[in-house]
C-alpha cells in the first residue's frame, strides 16, 4: 500500500511541480544511461598437419581440400563462419554458417573439392557476437592430373513419408540403407536423409530433409531424442531448375559430376518439390558430395519415395 | 531474487517519492461535515457514493446515502461527490467549527446518450448533435464498466468498430479500424491522444499499449473521412483519447492487479488541483504510472510446437508513466505540459540461445506542450509535440544453421498543430489553422550470425492549412459545416543500403538506393456536411468528405521480406484517397431511448497494394515473387451501422449495435505484363461483413455489473481471396466473445474489480494459426484517497 488513509496535506504541495518535474526528467535520464560495453576480440587458427591442406599446397582437380578451424570469440560467443574460394576476381562462398559457440569455441573440419583453376585463395572468416571478425587464408595451387574419385551407386532406395508405417524412414546415404524406428537405434550418426510430404505455396511437395534440420522433428518426433543429428545440405537451385539431367546422372561413373553439380550458395537442409525425375545434388555433413535421382515420389503423407543415390566413396 | 530492469523501477520510485512527500504536509483546523447523497429524479439515496475532500479525507455513503467526516482542520473544503453512472459534483463550502451539514446532494444521472460537447469533429467545442458527422462517445461511465486491459479494448463495443488484438495483452500491436477499411493496418484511422497524433509516420501504426487505461477520461470516435481537418491517416475516421484532469486538491488511486497466465500489475494515479492568487488562477498536476508482467502462453499452433523445439510462451513486461501539469490563468488561458514514458518487452514465443529469446522492445517517450486560450474573440488551441520510439526486435531461429539479428529502429514524429476559431455573430463560426509534422525513421537490421547490416532511413515533412465554416440557420435547426484542407508533403533523406552483405542479405544488394530522390505530393481534402434537427435529440444529417492516407516511410524507403515474397522500396508512391458519402439519423423515439443509424458509400482511388513487378528473387529458400507497394487499386465500400440504447433505469442500461460493410476492390492495375494476379472483384482482407454487439450495465449497491457480447463476422485472409493453406479456408471464421466485469466498493476507500474477458473461452486464430489467449480472468484491488 502506498499511503495510509487520513494523512493531512497542507499548502506546501503547491511547490510540487518545481520538484517532481525535474526529478522525473532526471529519472528518465538516469534510466537511459548505459554502461560501457567491452568489445571482445576473435581468435582464429587454421589447423596444420598431415590431415589438413597446407598453405601453398598443390592439389589435383577434384582432389580434397581439408581445412581445420580453431576459433574462439574470446569472451563473446562465436557466431559466424564463412569460407570463400577466390579465383581471380571470382569469389564463391563455400560455407556460410551462423552458429552459437560459447567458451568452447569452434573446432571443426571442412572438406571441399579442388576446382580447375590454377590458383585458389581460401579465406576463412569468423565473427563473434560483438561483430569482431578474424580472417585467415591459404593459397592452393593446381596439381597435375585429375583426382576425381570412385563413387558408390545405390539404384533403388525406398523409404516412407512421415505417416507411412510399413517402411523405414531413415536413410544412410553412404551405405544406401534404410532404417526404421527400431533398427535406427545406435545408427543415428549415419543417417543423412529423411523424406516427408506436405503442401506448400499451394503445391504438393514430396520433400527431402535431414535429422539436423529443425523442422524435421515435426514429422519425426523421435529426432528430439537423438544426440547426433547430421546436417545434409541439398542444392535446391539445381533441383528447382533441373540443372543436372537424368542422362548425366545415369552416365556418372566418378565423382566429377557430383562435385561440379553442387552449388554451395543455394543450399538448405530441406529440399522441396522432389518430383519424379528430379536430380538433387547434396553434400553430407561428413563432406561427401552426392546426387539423388528421384525415381518415384508419392504425393501423400503415408506414401513412399524411391531414389537412386550416387555418392563419393 | 531476480533484479528488475532499471527502467521498470520507475513506478516504484514514483511511489516512494509520494510516500516521502505526503506525510510532510501539515495540519490546520477542526470540524465535521455530513450530508446525504441522492439520485435524481427519484430522490432515492445513493449508497457507496464516493466522497472526497481531497485533503487526505474521504469516505463512502452508507445504505441511506448518508456520510459524515470529522477532523477537518481548515476553514473551507472542496468536496467532490462521485458515483458510477452519475455526474460528478464538486461543492465548495466554508466550514464552521463543529458540525456542518450539507443536507442533500442530488446527483444527475449520466444519460446513455446526451448531447455532450466533443472537440474532435470540428476542432472546436461542439455538441455531438450539433455536428453533422457520426460521432460515438465512450463516456467515463462506459469506461468504468467495460473490462479492459488496454485502452483499445474500450472501443470494441462501439458501432462498426473492427477490432484486432490477436494475443490480448501479449500483442505487440493492435488495430482499431472502421467504415469497412482493412483491419490489417492502423494507418487509415487517425488516433489522437489529447489531440496529438499517435500514428507513426514510419508505418502508420499506433502503440496502444502506452496509454494508461486509468488516465483516460473519455474517447471520441469520429466516423468517416476527417482529413478536411486532420489530414493524413484520418481517411476512415478519427479516434481521440482524452485523458482526465484532477478535480480535487489531491486524489490518489493505487491498485494491484492479478490475472490469468500469472499476470501481475500495479497502477498509481495521483494528482491535484490548487487555486493560486485570489482563486483566479489554478494549477494542476497529475502522475499516472503502471507496471505489468505476465508469464504468457504458447501462441503458436500445435503443429508449430511439434515442429519447433524452441517454442516458448509469449510473455510480456511493461512499464509506463505519464506526468501532466498545467496552469490556468484567469478563465482565458491554459498552459499544459505532458511527459510520457513507456517501455515494454514482449516475447514472441521462440528461444534458441538468447537469454529472453525472440522479443520486441519499445522504449518510447513523448513531450507535449499545449496552449488553449481566448484572445479577444478568437479562441486558440496550439500544441507542439514530439513522440519518439526506439524499437528493438530480437530475432533468432535455428533451421539449417543459427540466425540471430536485431531490428533497431528509431521512429520519431514531431509537429505543431494550431487552431483558431472565431464566432461571427450568433450563427456562424470560422475556424482555421495550420499543422506541421515531421516524421522520420532511422532503422537497421544488425546481424550477429553474419556480417550484414541493412539500413533504411527516411524523413517526411508535411505542412497543412485548413479552414472551416460552421453555419446555423433557424436557430440550431439547420446547420452546415464546410471545410477544406491543403496538405503538401516532402519525402527526403531516403536511403536503403547494405553493409558487408553475405548470403543472408546479398539477394537484396541489387535494390540498394543510397540516396533516394526527393519526392513531393499534395492533397486537397474537402468536407461539407449538413443537418436538420427538428427537436433536441432528433436529427438527419448528410455529409461528403474526402480523406487520404499518406504513404508510410516503411514503404517509401525499406526493402525486405514480407509474407509470401520480397518487397522493394518505392519512393515514388503517392497517397491514396477516399471519397465518402454518408447520411445518418438520430432519434429519441421514447423517453430514455436513443437510436442512431448511418449509411455510407465510399470510393477509394490510388489504393496502395503490394503488386508483383513480374520478377522473382531467391531469398535462400527458392524463388519468390517481388512485390512493390504501388497505387494500383480502386475500391468500393458501402455499409450501414445502427445503435439502440435504452436506460431501463437510471443505473440499468442496455445497448445493441450492428454494422454491415461490403468492401471490394473494383479495379486492379497491373504494373507487370506477366503478373498473373488480378484482384479485381476481390474483397478487402480483414473486414468483417457483420459486426454485432450488445451489453448491459447495472450500477447498484450490491455489485456493479457490466456484461458485453460481441460478434465479429468472417473476414477474408489474403488479397487473392484464396484458400489459406494453414487455415484451410479463404476466410477467418466469425467468432463471438462475452465479457463480464463486476466491481464493488468497500471499507470506504477500497474497490474490488473482477473481470472475465472471453468468458466462453473462444479460440480464434490468425493467418499463421497462432491462437488468442482465450478466457482471461483478472482482479483488481484499488485504494482511493
Amino acid at each position: 500500500m502506498f499511503l495510509q488513509s487520513g494523512i493531512a496535506i497542507g499548502k506546501s504541495h503547491c511547490l510540487l511541480p518545481a520538484v517532481w518535474l525535474p526529478l522525473f526528467l532526471g529519472l528518465i535520464l538516469l534510466g537511459s544511461c548505459s554502461k560501457d560495453e567491452t568489445v571482445h576480440k576473435t581468435s582464429l587458427l587454421l589447423k596444420t598437419g598431415q590431415a589438413y591442406t597446407a598453405d601453398n599446397a598443390f592439389i589435383a582437380t577434384g582432389g580434397t581440400i581439408r581445412i581445420g578451424v580453431l576459433a574462439s570469440g574470446a569472451g563473446a560467443p562465436l557466431t559466424y563462419i564463412r569460407i570463400d574460394r577466390i579465383t581471380g576476381n571470382d569469389t564463391v562462398t563455400q560455407l556460410d554458417r551462423g552458429l552459437f559457440a560459447n567458451s568452447e569455441g569452434l573446432d571443426a573440419d571442412y572438406t571441399f573439392a579442388k576446382d580447375t583453376s590454377a590458383v585458389e585463395i581460401w579465406n576463412v572468416t569468423v565473427m563473434n557476437a560483438d561483430r569482431v571478425t578474424a580472417m585467415s587464408s591459404i593459397r592452393i595451387n593446381k596439381g597435375s592430373g585429375s583426382a576425381y574419385g570412385p563413387i558408390s551407386y545405390f539404384p533403388s532406395v525406398v523409404f516412407g513419408f512421415q505417416d507411412n508405417h510399413s517402411l523405414g524412414h531413415f536413410v544412410d546415404a553412404d551405405e544406401g540403407l534404410v532404417y526404421d524406428e527400431a533398427t535406427v537405434t545406435g545408427k543415428e550418426g549415419t543417417i543423412d536423409i529423411l523424406g516427408y510430404y506436405y503442401v506448400t505455396s499451394g503445391l504438393p511437395s514430396p520433400s527431402l530433409t535431414c535429422p539436423g534440420y529443425t523442422a524435421a522433428v515435426g514429422y519425426y518426433p523421435q529426432l528430439a531424442g537423438w544426440s547426433v543429428k547430421n546436417n545434409t545440405l541439398y542444392d535446391y537451385l539445381s533441383t528447382d531448375n533441373n540443372l543436372v539431367s537424368v542422362e548425366s546422372f545415369d552416365a556418372a561413373i566418378n565423382d566429377s559430376l557430383l562435385i561440379r553439380a553442387y552449388q554451395p550458395d543455394k543450399v538448405s537442409g530441406n529440399c522441396k518439390y522432389c518430383y519424379t525425375g528430379k536430380i538433387v545434388p547434396f553434400k553430407t555433413m561428413e563432406g561427401k558430395y552426392g546426387l539423388i535421382k528421384v525415381v518415384r515420389a508419392d504425393e501423400a503423407e503415408n506414401g513412399t519415395i524411391e531414389i537412386a543415390v550416387k555418392i563419393q566413396q | 531474487m531476480r533484479k528488475l530492469p532499471g527502467k521498470t523501477r520507475l513506478t516504484g520510485l514514483i511511489a516512494l517519492f509520494l510516500l516521502f512527500f505526503l506525510p510532510s504536509l501539515s495540519v490546520k483546523s477542526q470540524s465535521c461535515l455530513s450530508g446525504k447523497v441522492t439520485a435524481k429524479p427519484s430522490g432515492k439515496p445513493v449508497s457507496e457514493a464516493n466522497i472526497s475532500l481531497g485533503v487526505g479525507k474521504g469516505t463512502i455513503t452508507d445504505l441511506h446515502g448518508s456520510f459524515r467526516i470529522c477532523g477537518l482542520k481548515s476553514d473551507s473544503v472542496r468536496i467532490v461527490v462521485s458515483y458510477l453512472g452519475y455526474e460528478t459534483r464538486t461543492i465548495h463550502i466554508k466550514l464552521n467549527p463543529g458540525d456542518n451539514n450539507l443536507h442533500e446532494v442530488p446527483l444527475d444521472p449520466l444519460p446513455v446518450m446526451v448531447d455532450e460537447v466533443v472537440v474532435t469533429a470540428t476542432r472546436t467545442d461542439n455538441s455531438m448533435l450539433n455536428t453533422p458527422v457520426r460521432v460515438n462517445l465512450i463516456s467515463p461511465r462506459q469506461l468504468g464498466n467495460i473490462p479492459v486491459q488496454n485502452i483499445d479494448e474500450a472501443l470494441k463495443y462501439a458501432p462498426g468498430i473492427n477490432y484486432n488484438r490477436p494475443f490480448g495483452i501479449f500483442s505487440t500491436k493492435a488495430n482499431v479500424m472502421m467504415r469497412g477499411l482493412s483491419g490489417k493496418e492502423q494507418g487509415r484511422v487517425l488516433v489522437l491522444l489529447d489531440g496529438v497524433p499517435l500514428n507513426k509516420s514510419d508505418g502508420g501504426t499506433v502503440d496502444w499499449n502506452l496509454v494508461d487505461v486509468n488516465s483516460v477520461k473519455k474517447i471520441e470516435i469520429i466516423k468517416g473521412a476527417g482529413s478536411a481537418l486532420y489530414g493524413g491517416n484520418a481517411m476512415g475516421g478519427i479516434i481521440n483519447i482524452i485523458s482526465g484532469k484532477p478535480e480535487s486538491p489531491l486524489f490518489l488511486r493505487a491498485s494491484l492487479d492479478v490475472g490469468s497466465f500469472h499476470t501481475r500489475g500495479a497502477r498509481l494515479n495521483a494528482g491535484g488541483v490548487r487555486n493560486l492568487k485570489n482563486d483566479k488562477n489554478s494549477f494542476f498536476w497529475l502522475v499516472n504510472s503502471f507496471f505489468k508482467i505476465s508469464d504468457g502462453y504458447i501462441t503458436q499452433s500445435e503443429a508449430d510446437v511439434k515442429a519447433n523445439p524452441y517454442i516458448i510462451k509469449s510473455d510480456m513486461r511493461e512499464t509506463g508513466a505519464n506526468l501532466k501539469t498545467g496552469v490556468s490563468i484567469g478563465s482565458k488561458h491554459t498552459f499544459e505540459a505532458t511527459v510520457n514514458y513507456y517501455n515494454d518487452r514482449r516475447g514472441t514465443g521462440e528461444k534458441v540461445y538468447q537469454p529472453e529469446g525472440n522479443t520486441t522492445d519499445h522504449d518510447s517517450w513523448g513531450v507535449t506542450l499545449n496552449y488553449r486560450g481566448k484572445i479577444g474573440t478568437v479562441n486558440a488551441v496550439s500544441s507542439v509535440y514530439i513522440l519518439n520510439e526506439d524499437y528493438k526486435k530480437v530475432n533468432e531461429y535455428l533451421k539449417d544453421d543459427y540466425t540471430w539479428y536485431d531490428v533497431l529502429s528509431t521512429r520519431r514524429d514531431y509537429g505543431w498543430m494550431t487552431t483558431f476559431s472565431r464566432p461571427a455573430g450568433k450563427s456562424q463560426q470560422f475556424t482555421g489553422g495550420f499543422d506541421f509534422k515531421n516524421g522520420s525513421v532511422d532503422a537497421y537490421d544488425k546481424y550477429y550470425t553474419s556480417t550484414d547490416i541493412v539500413y533504411n532511413e527516411g524523413k517526411m515533412n508535411t505542412w497543412a492549412l485548413f479552414v472551416q465554416d460552421e453555419l446555423s440557420f433557424f436557430g440550431e435547426k439547420f446547420r452546415v459545416i464546410a471545410g477544406l484542407r491543403y496538405d503538401i508533403a516532402s519525402f527526403y533523406d531516403g536511403s536503403f543500403r547494405i553493409q558487408d552483405p553475405t548470403m543472408e542479405t546479398s539477394f537484396m544488394s541489387g535494390y540498394q538506393v543510397p540516396e533516394m530522390p526527393v519526392q513531393n505530393w499534395n492533397a486537397f481534402s474537402p468536407r461539407i456536411s449538413a443537418q436538420y434537427k427538428w427537436s433536441g435529440n432528433n436529427r438527419l444529417y448528410a455529409m461528403f468528405s474526402r480523406g487520404f492516407r499518406a504513404s508510410v516511410l516503411d514503404d517509401l524507403c525499406r526493402s525486405g521480406r514480407i509474407k509470401g515474397g520480397f518487397k522493394i522500396a518505392n519512393p515514388a508512391i503517392k497517397p491514396e484517397y477516399l471519397n465518402n458519402y454518408e447520411a445518418g439519423l438520430d432519434l429519441k423515439p421514447l423517453d430514455r431511448t436513443f437510436f442512431s443509424a448511418s449509411i455510407f458509400y465510399s470510393r477509394g482511388k490510388d489504393f496502395q497494394y503490394y503488386v508483383s513487378n513480374g520478377q522473382t528473387i531467391d531469398m535462400g529458400f527458392g524463388d519468390r515473387p517481388i512485390f512493390i507497394r504501388a497505387n494500383i487499386s480502386e475500391v468500393e465500400i458501402y455499409g450501414a451501422e445502427s445503435e439502440l440504447r435504452y436506460d431501463i433505469l437510471a443505473d440499468l442500461n442496455v445497448f445493441a449495435n450492428y454494422a454491415f460493410s461490403h468492401s471490394i476492390i473494383l479495379k486492379y492495375n497491373k504494373i507487370a505484363g506477366n503478373d498473373t494476379i488480378d484482384l479485381s472483384g476481390n474483397y478487402l482482407t480483414d473486414v468483417p461483413e457483420h459486426i454485432f454487439s450488445c451489453g448491459a450495465t447495472w450500477s447498484n449497491r450490491i455489485v456493479n455489473t457490466g456484461l458485453f457480447v460481441r460478434y465479429s463476422g468472417p473476414m477474408y485472409i489474403n488479397d487473392q481471396n484464396t484458400v489459406d493453406e494453414i487455415l484451410l479456408s479463404d476466410r477467418y471464421p466469425g467468432y463471438t466473445t462475452v465479457d463480464l466485469k463486476l466491481s464493488k466498493s468497500f471499507l470506504k476507500h477500497y474497490k474490488a474489480t473482477f473481470s472475465i474477458q472471453n468468458l466462453l473461452d473462444v479460440k480464434y486464430y490468425d493467418s499463421k494459426y497462432a491462437v488468442c489467449p482465450g478466457r482471461f480472468i483478472s482482479g483488481t484491488i484499488a485504494y482511493h484517497l
